[in-house]
């Protein structure tokens, strides 16, 4: 059965107890660092273009030959010398709210505020550690990961702090890059790269995932199912679906 | 200040995302669907879990709802799920054990006891009584649907139920008789997943919300459902909408001394009937309301669109007469318009809960309303798509459009559930032992933390 096939009748059908909150016990997630709740997720629907085709056949897929970079030339932290540490684009505005890193410093925590910063919300995460979550997932098409692909780039995830001093909420954007402007698989990578950073970031952050601009012609349509809350989490009911992703995930540390 | 108190986390919690809590429509209980596939009834008076539904749905449960018109002595709860099927489960309320679902009178320490023993079964799949005639009935299953139901409501005084889900269609069904349910509609103009439907309090019309980012509006024409009305705007998938009560004018206040706009604004008001709120991954909250129908024609300028209806004076217009405060900064999952006081409760994905009010605008603009800066450009921020003759009437003088009305947030919480989502909020009767008047009410919010919280609202 393919996937596309399932997608679109879902509903019913067998497999039906594939329930996404067991898969805390899969290896390729995090649970100790998210305290409780369930990744956000929803149904995606296939695209008019749909995943018609064959994996096994290397002349069906979207992209037979991509171009694959060279593993010394990703980011890693470990091969960079401490000083080179990039200077992240919101780095300056980090220290904007110091009680969301630690909360006993902060000039005036709220009772309530600092009883309920747990060890998770003094962590301090950038962006090379959600680049080092999602870099090591593997294509749904090729046995290659997603960095080594140049669809996840360190240069393309952001993370915003909280809006106001009041909110404890950050947001991790990535954007992602499709293998081929064409790649009807972007909507599973998506919600792949969507998948591994709820489950592995602490609840406090908010994960948009998106299409890079100007690299998919379905990148609206795709970009509003990322984002559709529902969709992500009946998708990840869907049997079919949650293979595919944990399949996806099972290259992960 | 109005501010917010938190006054109880309803226990226990479910330990996986809960979607929305539907309070009973007599009794002093609370119904939550859960994603691990039960809906758990919590008692109002002491926040204690009641009883558990479990067992009938494969997939998460997105939505329930009380069947308001039901006889008294039996409640009927209808559950839609992520497995594209709709459930009707009941309960006799009447009966000896009581399981703490009398109306009012009850003692509290004999409801306590029945709560412990509710308790102790924690879950365990709704059977945990040994009273039969306590437990919950599964009744019926509705299949029809082709992928995930997202939402579902009963009629208010007819025997109908709508129910709704991403293969873009609502449903409408018919009860005949007690569990025999026949569709009579599938209505299949929205072109994105139908997230939210809502029935209007006095007449039988429906409401959707849509993945297409457009509301419409469903009713009878001669002996087949259509669509009445297309209300766009929205730039984002509508998540919910809700009309206010029947008789929502009167949240005004007194319909003395009033000025002459505010008069003709009464006046349309109550031709136009129940106004509908919206709320939107946009992260805008919008209030629509008809143009009632006073000419033949539709107003000057208006595209007149090829009718496909069979009767012209089935089309309704629809405007957005105003915008709320924007107050939130991530989709707003849910509004909840208080049939009681008029009072506008909003939560989304920023874990916020915010309390709106509708005031009459002070004459100059310039006196106690606008002192808080927190004022709305009721109806002053919108393109001229929003024409009507009845929005005309009610310009400025320097032609700038300012609504009769204007809506100004309150009160504000933010993490209010921790740093989760916050995917429901709704107006509940009050019920503890702590009510301190008459028709107080309380919010109840719905977390992805799983938690069920139950807010004061003090002036």
């Amino acid at each position: 059965m393919s996937v596309a096939e399932d997608w679109g009748r879902n509903g019913g059908g067998v497999g039906t107890r594939a329930d996404f909150l067991n898969t805390s016990s899969h290896p390729t997630t995090t649970p100790e660092r998210r305290a409780r709740g369930t990744s956000a997720a929803r149904q995606l629907q296939p695209t008019q273009t749909g995943i018609r085709k064959s994996s096994n056949m290397e002349a069906d897929k979207d992209n037979a030959n991509p171009t694959i970079i060279n593993p010394s030339d990703l980011p890693s932290r470990r091969r960079s010398a401490p000083t080179a540490k990039r200077a992240g684009l919101f780095d300056a505005l980090t220290p904007a709210y110091p009680s969301l890193v630690d909360a006993s410093s902060s000039p005036e925590p709220s009772p309530s505020e600092a009883s309920l910063s747990s060890d998770e919300e003094t962590e301090d995460i950038d962006e090379q550690e959600v680049y080092d979550l999602i870099s090591t997932i593997s294509d749904p098409e090729h046995p290659l990961s997603l960095g080594s692909l140049g669809v996840v780039k360190l240069e393309d995830i952001a993370i915003l702090p909280p809006t106001s001093p009041r909110s404890r909420i950050s947001t991790v954007t990535v954007l992602v890059t499709p293998t081929t402007s064409a790649c009807s698989l972007t909507t599973v990578i998506g919600l792949g790269v969507k998948v591994r950073l709820v489950n592995a970031l602490p609840p406090r952050f908010r994960i948009d995932v998106r299409i890079k601009p100007g690299t998919s012609g379905t990148a609206g349509e795709v970009n509003k199912q990322l984002g559709d809350k529902e969709r992500v989490a009946a998708a990840m009911e869907n049997k079919s679906l949650l293979n595919v992703v944990n399949n996806m995930l099972a290259t992960c540390e | 200040m109005p501010h917010l108190t938190h006054l109880a986390t309803c226990q226990p919690p479910c330990n996986t995302r809960t979607w929305l809590s539907a309070p009973h429509p007599y009794l002093p209980l609370l119904a939550t669907a859960c994603s691990d596939k039960s809906v758990r009834v919590y008692s109002l008076l002491n926040f204690r879990l009641e009883s558990t539904i479990s067992g009938g749905h494969k997939r998460s449960i997105r939505s329930c709802a009380w069947k308001s018109s039901a006889g008294k002595g039996e409640s009927v709860l209808g559950t839609g799920s992520f497995d594209a099927s709709a459930g009707i489960w009941r309960r006799w309320e009447g009966g000896g054990g009581g399981a703490g679902g009398k109306e009012g009178g009850k003692g509290e320490g004999e409801v306590e006891v029945d709560f412990t023993t509710g308790l102790a079964g924690g879950g365990g799949g709704g059977g945990d009584g040994d009273d039969g005639e306590d437990e919950w009935r599964f009744a019926v299953i509705l299949d029809g649907h082709d992928s995930e139901i997202k939402s579902l409501a009963f009629a208010p005084s007819a025997p109908l139920l709508a129910t709704c889900s991403r293969d873009k269609s609502v449903w409408i069904w018919e009860e005949l008789e007690d569990d025999n349910f026949e569709t009579v509609a599938v209505l299949q103009e929205h072109e994105g997943d139908v997230k939210c439907v809502a029935w209007h309090p006095a007449e039988e019309v429906l409401a959707s919300g849509s993945y297409d980012d457009n509301v419409r509006l469903w009713r009878e024409d001669v002996d087949d459902w259509a669509c009445c009305a297309l209300l766009a705007g929205h730039e984002g998938t509508v998540w919910w909408v809700e009309f206010e009560d029947g008789n929502g004018i009167y949240a005004l206040g007194s319909q003395e001394a009033l000025g002459r706009d505010q008069r003709a604004y009464v006046d349309v008001r109550l031709k136009a009937g129940a106004r509908l709120m919206s709320c939107s991954d946009d992260m805008t909250i919008r209030v629509w309301r008809r143009v009632p129908r006073e000419k033949p024609e539709l107003p000057a300028g208006q595209v007149k669109t090829a009718s496909i209806w069979k009767n012209r004076d089935f089309e309704e217009v629809w405007v957005e007469e105003a915008r709320l405060p924007q107050a939130h900064e991530r989709p707003v999952y849910c509004v909840s318009w208080s049939r009681k006081t008029g009072r506008v409760a909003s939560t989304g994905s920023d874990g916020k809960i915010v309390v709106y009010e509708e005031k009459w605008r002070s004459a100059a603009g310039v006196k106690n309303g606008d002192a808080d800066g927190d004022v709305s450009m009721s109806g002053g921020n919108t393109g001229p798509d929003m024409e009507d003759i009845t929005a005309k009437k009610l310009h400025g003088n320097d032609g700038h459009k300012v609504g009769v009305t204007e809506w100004t947030v309150v009160a504000e919480i933010d993490n209010a559930h921790d740093v989760f989502e916050v995917n429901h909020v709704i107006w509940a009767p009050r019920a503890d032992k702590g009510k301190r008047f008459e028709d107080e009410e309380v919010l109840v919010s719905t977390g992805d933390d799983g938690e069920v919280k139950v807010w004061t609202f003090d002036t």
